[in-house]
């Protein structure tokens, strides 16, 4: 893998290591970066993805951080009755009502951005509401979408194969891929989940919001 | 300016170029050419650049007409191209009449071809690169695979007397590749018996642009309840909880929650991405 690039461990486990991979990431885009190509973030570890790894490290010695800020943003969820609720019942012996009520009621923040475009990972969910992967991953044809895999709270942005449960549909874009920055959620920021009815779904969706212009 | 028609699309035909860094953060994976060698002599035999923008087809090539005198170079799988009805080589410089037709069929060796085109192509760039990503409808031509009726236009400033026929000396023969060398991933402590990743598998043919399914042994792993999602680059192995490897590609997600036990170095990885479904091979232990 040492052709690949440099894996990063963080000495403070207190500090959640994709602020520090989202620091990079802003020298990245601003074209501050000459040997450094990736930086890939994990709750455990970063990953740089470079070619010429010890120049990369150098880089990185010299990178001066600026400070990021939290916004807590609120998402509206249509839960859904799909199939995956009866796996999400036999893992954790909550029924889906229960399982949605206290989904409503965690502090849920952002732990980290990557797999696919737009796609989130947030932390929040108590011991025993946390489902195991499935085993193989099936197709979600849908954008825009709340599931629970793991440890991890997630939000789809695109279709893909996926290997969690989706458990609710959310009538906005998060994704743009025209600007800068293909997505606005941020490490830490915090999400308040809402949920709505189809109705409610339906008024969201006709009105073509994205996140950012519905949290405004 | 050069109007490059398509007449027949093929089965997941697009335009890829070197690819799209800096952006896995937000897991947009760097997408670009799957066969890096194969796409860069099409290029430096047309005289563009390494990473230029030129057309991928996967198993079965399109059909393209052209406009006005070109410069082109056909690399990579032999999809028995024809120029105006008749066999053309691969791994040269060709000269292309106005109004020629150049066909593709099936790949009789490996999965995927490139048609480089001498000049610069009229492919808009998103976030710095031209290559197709169309789990996400971006890039390349309108975010998708090509399509009958589609016209690509190319700035093409050439002088067609001038141009040498420049000959490529190496041709690969894929159907001879029988192993492909692999590292240990980070997790390959999970593996209950770490020789059965050294076995015999093949393609799925569900696999894609995104990863690959490989067929084979079922593979015993150790799960960590505790195991938390990982980053991903193309060529990393993962293993499914059922016991399935899955290799990840260009197109693939820049994190994942299956334990890594493999990794494909890069330059084997321009090999693995020629093996046809049906083609057996071996993952062997890197030996450097």
């Amino acid at each position: 893998m040492e052709d690949q690039g440099v894996i990063l461990t963080p000495i403070d486990q207190k500090r959640n290591p994709a602020i520090t991979a989202q620091q990079i990431q802003q020298q990245l885009q601003e074209k501050k970066c000459k040997y450094i190509d990736e930086v890939i973030a994990t709750s455990e570890e970063i990953f740089i993805a470079s070619s010429r790894s010890k120049k990369a490290i150098k880089e990185l010695r010299a990178m001066r951080f600026k400070k990021t800020s939290i916004t807590t943003w609120n998402v509206p969820v249509l839960f859904n009755e799909c199939e995956d609720w009866k796996k999400i019942s036999a893992e954790t012996s909550i029924t889906r009502e229960d399982f949605i009520t206290e989904l409503l009621q965690l502090k849920i923040m952002v732990q980290m951005l990557g797999f696919l475009p737009g796609f989130v990972y947030a932390e929040g969910l108590t011991k025993k509401m946390q489902v195991p992967r499935k085993e193989i991953p099936v197709a979600n044809r849908k954008a825009n979408v709340l599931a629970v895999g793991g440890p991890y709270l997630g939000v789809y942005s695109i279709p893909s194969p996926s290997g969690w449960y989706i458990i609710g549909d959310i009538p906005l874009q998060i994704l743009n891929l025209d600007d800068g920055i293909p997505i606005p959620f941020k490490i830490e920021d915090r999400l308040v989940l809402k949920s709505i009815s189809k109705k409610d779904y339906e008024q969201i969706f006709n009105k073509k919001l994205n996140l950012v212009s519905y949290n405004a | 300016m050069l109007k490059v028609k398509v007449i027949k699309p093929g089965i997941f035909t697009s335009v890829q170029d070197g690819g799209r860094n800096g952006y896995a953060f937000y897991g947009i994976p760097v997408s670009g050419f799957m066969d890096r060698e194969s796409a860069e002599i099409a290029n430096i035999l047309v005289g563009n650049k390494k990473t230029a923008t030129l057309i991928e087809m996967h198993h079965i090539g399109g059909t393209f007409t052209f406009s006005e005198d070109c410069v082109i170079a056909i690399t990579g799988a032999n999809m028995q191209p024809v120029l105006n009805l008749v066999t053309c080589k691969m791994y040269q410089t060709l000269l292309v009449k106005k109004g020629a037709t150049l066909q593709f069929k099936n790949a009789l060796s490996g999965v995927r071809t490139y048609l480089a085109i001498k000049g610069k192509w009229d492919i808009p760039r998103v976030y710095g690169s031209t290559a197709t990503y169309t789990y996400a409808g971006m890039g390349g031509f309108r975010g998708r695979t090509l399509q009958a009726k589609d016209i690509i236009n190319i700035k093409n400033k050439m002088e067609v007397k001038k141009t040498p026929t420049v000959v490529w000396p190496d041709l690969i023969n894929y159907l001879m590749i029988s192993e492909i060398e692999i590292a240990k991933g980070p997790e390959f402590s999970f593996l209950k018996n770490g020789e059965q990743l050294f076995s015999s598998f093949k393609i799925s043919p569900s696999s894609d642009r995104m990863g690959a399914i490989l067929e084979g042994p079922i593979i015993d792993i150790q799960l960590q309840d505790s195991f938390r999602s990982k980053f991903l680059f193309p060529g990393m192995i993962q293993c499914t909880p059922s016991g399935k490897l899955i290799v990840v590609l260009q197109d693939g997600q820049s994190t994942g929650g299956y334990p890594r036990v493999g990794v494909i170095p890069k330059h084997e990885l321009n090999r693995f991405n020629q093996l046809q479904p049906s083609q057996s091979f071996e993952l062997i232990k890197k030996t450097s």
